[in-house]
């Protein structure tokens, strides 16, 4: 069964989301019948399979919710915004229930019972009378007509043995002083329905065998026409069945449980019955069937509806058969609506586990196509022009495999996008402000691990942004800015990495608060002097935090280091710009995988390194008249009139000591940018190949280097450093990076 | 038990959670079970199926043909027009049963089910 809970949990998830999804479309001003219809869908069915688990309180809670949003479906009322609002409000009672379910922290009742309070209000708005307002009250304190209900059948005995049922001729046994007698006759709706009279008798059969007995049957064929008129599936017999004086009426009502609406039946415990001769029986069965099958059933019916249950009751015998039956025959409104949906593309669910197998395979296989390359370059065999197309055609299959398994790995931001809505809801009433996030580019795609890992980063940025970046409302108005404060989150594809951007339009960030805050943490010394970019940078750095008063929302000194070292460890990058009074906008620059990169091997003090292409602006041999020589000893290197940083490798990576600006003349290199936008430019050896490699962590199988990102396996099985580009170009332009840096593999270390 | 056995059921359902108890507790009585994952794909695996499943075991609702919509169509088939088709649901409302028997439900089954009520509603109809 914890297999299927574990199904259960997963399921939920996706119709939490489907919930949010739907219930952001609503807010938006969305009222598709359809929409409504999947947010219905989705709390119906947590409640289906959480009353499955006797999770009580999430049925307990999903039940008042969904009785809300079925008042929502039926159009009793309209979502307004208030009603969208107390239904998101339940959505994330309803995530934290699940939660709970799984073994989370245990959710405030307090809280459940205000939402629930609040949803069965909406209920009662749309109720017009005051009985189904009263009952809608009734249902939100105890949702008592939820109590499963079980089908009152009884088990069917297993060691059940067939019972021979002789339709015509039921030898009459002595009666029991108050057996119990079943008359039944079935309308045409029983068998149009899939049902069968063979159905009822084997059921009144397994009652008699409990009851430690047998049943007598009697058929009544006197309405079966002559063969040549006979409408096959048309309902001609009748049957009258005594049951031993043990069998159960409950049970033997439970037999027509199904067809009290097509089918009239009597149970009568009849000791008078006992008196009909059984020669009677046997000599006329017609004609005594036939009494008690038609005239005298409707009047037992009606004069002893203590034999029925109560559902079953008014329909019996009522419920005309015509309608049911031109209902089966046309397609009714169900099967029109469900018809008339647009179809959607047929999926399979997939095992992670297999996919991320099959991603690995594909590393290895680059690693082996590699390996056949530059084998194939040193060995001179005949025929070796032919070896090098075919290598060609492998390498571009590689790559379309390449592609197609990321692709079937890559997932849309969305549902982390999404999540980030309820924790901005919460922040802000948390710290009292009204904000509105917007969401943009939700369907952008990238690799499943990175969505995964994006909502600790996120949810962190988007706590800080309702905390500190957005003004209270006062100081906003007092600004002349709108009372309600706009987060914006988007993501988009940029140069084969995703952008996150997170922009708000808050206050900015207070550039001297911050440059105080650092230097009375001792960060940096008082008289720095730092750019802009430099000094926001600060407030990633462990330990910072400019709150002047510590909330329990996202002030507690850590985080926006974490949130750096999460992003980094993704091989992502931070940006920050900041207007004063205007706001704040954050970047995530991401690796749309975190497997597989494109590189460029180049050569630095004898090793072979790997630089990722994404980041090479150009490369050249460079002119020594173009390099002037700084007076902190560094260099810089004029291309077509734009300075930049000259940064020998070997150096920057303490392979070599430091080189004389003559020894750069002629030497290659390699303009690079980091996602800022800064540029570089880097000397190297010699650039040797292009080749896809294989990213192995290196943080993960040994510790954080400065300038190395990840190490890889090249065709001829040697490791290589894969270079980190930006950290590279930071350090040449400010020491801040090379600080953080070097910090955090002290602490690593 | 043997009686039953290899007994062919079809259920339908958007739910995992609801389609991997049924299959248990059906496959734990010795049934044969084949599952479709809302209506359309359904009545797709009631067509390809060989042999054809005894009776259906549907939800009503689901997105794309909900358990209304199967009934009828299964309904409309002229080779199972007389298929036992029970429903599963969790409202105990009359209304919504007697629109499932308008459309041709044998029967129902009210959510949450317990194995032995699941397994006597298939025996109810194809013992």
């Amino acid at each position: 069964m914890d297999d299927i809970l574990q199904i259960f949990f997963q399921e939920c998830d996706e119709q939490l989301q489907e919930l949010e999804r739907g219930l952001s479309a609503l807010s938006d001003g969305e009222s598709e019948h359809e929409t409504v219809n999947a947010v219905f869908r989705a709390v119906h069915s947590i409640k289906g399979g959480a009353a499955s688990f006797g999770l009580e309180n999430l049925v307990r809670f999903s039940h008042v919710f969904e009785n809300s949003l079925d008042g929502l479906r039926s159009e009793r009322f309209a979502p307004t915004p208030e009603v969208v609002k107390t239904f998101l409000k339940a959505m994330d009672v309803l995530s934290d229930l699940v939660s709970e379910a799984r073994g989370g922290n245990t959710v405030d009742p307090a809280r459940v019972a205000e939402s629930q309070a609040e949803l069965a209000a909406i209920s009662d708005s749309g109720d017009q009378s005051a009985a189904s307002s009263a009952l809608a009250a009734t249902e939100a304190a105890i949702p008592q007509d939820f109590t499963p209900i079980p089908m009152d059948f009884e088990p069917i005995s297993a060691d059940f043995e067939p019972v021979p049922v002789d339709l015509d001729f039921g030898e009459l046994a002595a009666l029991a002083p108050a057996a119990l007698i079943v008359t039944f006759r079935p309308h045409d709706a029983l068998y149009e329905r899939g049902d069968d009279a063979r159905n009822i008798l084997i059921g009144l059969t397994d009652i008699a065998t409990e009851a430690g007995g047998q049943i007598e049957v009697t058929c009544d064929r006197s309405a079966l026409p002559p063969l040549a008129d006979l409408i096959p599936g048309k309902s001609y017999l009748s049957w009258r069945v005594v049951l031993p004086a043990d069998a159960s009426e409950d049970s033997a009502n439970a037999v027509f449980d199904w067809v009290s609406d097509t089918c009239d039946f009597t149970l009568t415990r009849d000791e008078a019955d006992d008196t009909t001769p059984a020669d009677s029986a046997l000599e006329h069965p017609l004609d005594q069937a036939e009494p008690e099958t038609t005239d005298s059933l409707t009047e037992m019916d009606l004069a002893e509806p203590h034999l029925h249950d109560d559902a079953v009751a008014p329909l019996a015998s009522a419920t005309p058969l015509v309608p049911s039956i031109a209902a089966a025959a046309q397609p009714a409104a169900g099967g029109v609506h469900a018809a008339a949906r647009k179809p959607e593309q047929a999926s399979i669910r997939v095992d992670l586990h297999r996919i991320d197998n099959l991603m690995d395979l594909v590393g290895e296989l680059v690693i082996a196509q590699a390996a056949i390359e530059s084998l194939s370059r040193r060995t001179d065999a005949s025929g070796q022009h032919e070896l090098v197309q075919s290598i060609s055609s492998m390498q571009s299959l590689t790559r379309d495999i390449q592609d197609a398994v990321m692709a079937v790995r890559a997932q849309p931001v969305r549902s982390v996008f999404q999540r980030m809505q309820r924790v901005v809801r919460e922040a802000s009433s948390m710290t009292n402000k009204n904000i509105v996030l917007l969401l943009e580019g939700e369907d952008t795609e990238v690799d499943r691990t990175l969505v995964e890992k994006l909502t600790d980063p996120l949810t962190h940025m988007l706590r800080n942004a309702v905390d500190h970046g957005i003004e209270s409302e006062e100081a906003r108005i007092a600004a002349g800015k709108p009372a309600e404060g706009h987060i914006v989150l988007s993501a988009e594809h940029r140069s084969g990495r995703i952008l996150i951007t997170i922009k708000d339009d808050g206050a900015g960030i207070n550039r001297q608060r911050v440059f105080d805050t650092a230097v009375k943490r001792g960060i940096i010394p008082p008289d720095a002097s730092l750019t802009d970019e430099e000094v926001y940078n600060l407030i990633f750095m462990p330990g910072f935090s400019t709150a002047a008063t510590v909330s329990n929302l996202s002030g507690r000194g850590v985080g926006m280091d974490v949130v750096k070292q999460a992003i980094q460890s993704l091989g992502g990058r931070i940006t920050i710009s900041s207007v004063p009074g205007k706001g704040t906008t954050f970047g995530f620059s991401l690796p749309l995988t975190l497997a597989i990169l494109d590189g460029m091997l180049i050569a630095a003090a004898g090793s072979t390194m790997v630089l990722p292409i994404s980041a090479v602006i150009e490369t050249m041999i460079v002119n020594q008249r173009d390099i002037y020589a700084l007076p902190d000893g560094s260099n810089v290197v004029s291309i077509r009139g734009d300075c930049m940083p000259l940064i020998p490798l070997a150096t920057a990576l303490k392979l070599s000591s430091a080189s004389s600006p003559e020894s750069f003349h002629n030497a290659v290199i390699l303009v690079v940018e980091n996602e800022a936008g800064a540029r570089a430019a880097l000397v190297v050896d010699e650039i040797r190949d292009q080749t896809q490699v294989v990213i192995k962590s290196m943080e993960s199988n040994y510790r954080p280097i400065f300038g190395v990102s990840a190490a890889t396996i090249l065709g001829d099985g040697s490791v290589s450093l894969i270079l980190d580009v930006s950290a590279l170009v930071a350090s040449a332009i400010g020491q801040i990076d090379t600080k953080s840096a070097n910090i955090r593999a002290g602490l690593a270390a | 038990m043997t009686e039953k056995q290899n007994l062919r059921v079809l259920t339908i359902d958007d739910s995992r959670t609801m389609q991997g108890m049924l299959r248990k507790a059906l496959e734990e009585a010795g049934y044969d079970v084949i599952q479709g994952a809302d209506g359309v794909e359904g009545i797709e695996v009631l067509e390809s199926a060989d042999p054809p499943p005894k009776v259906i075991i549907t939800d009503i609702n689901m997105p794309r043909m909900d358990g209304f919509g199967v009934i009828e169509t299964v309904r409309k088939m002229s080779q199972f027009k007389h298929l036992p088709v029970i429903v599963l649901t969790t409202e105990s409302d009359p209304e919504k049963k007697a629109k499932a028997r308008a459309a041709g439900a044998t029967g129902w089954i009210i959510k949450p089910f317990s194995s032995d009520s699941l397994i006597a509603a298939i025996r109810r109809v194809t013992a």
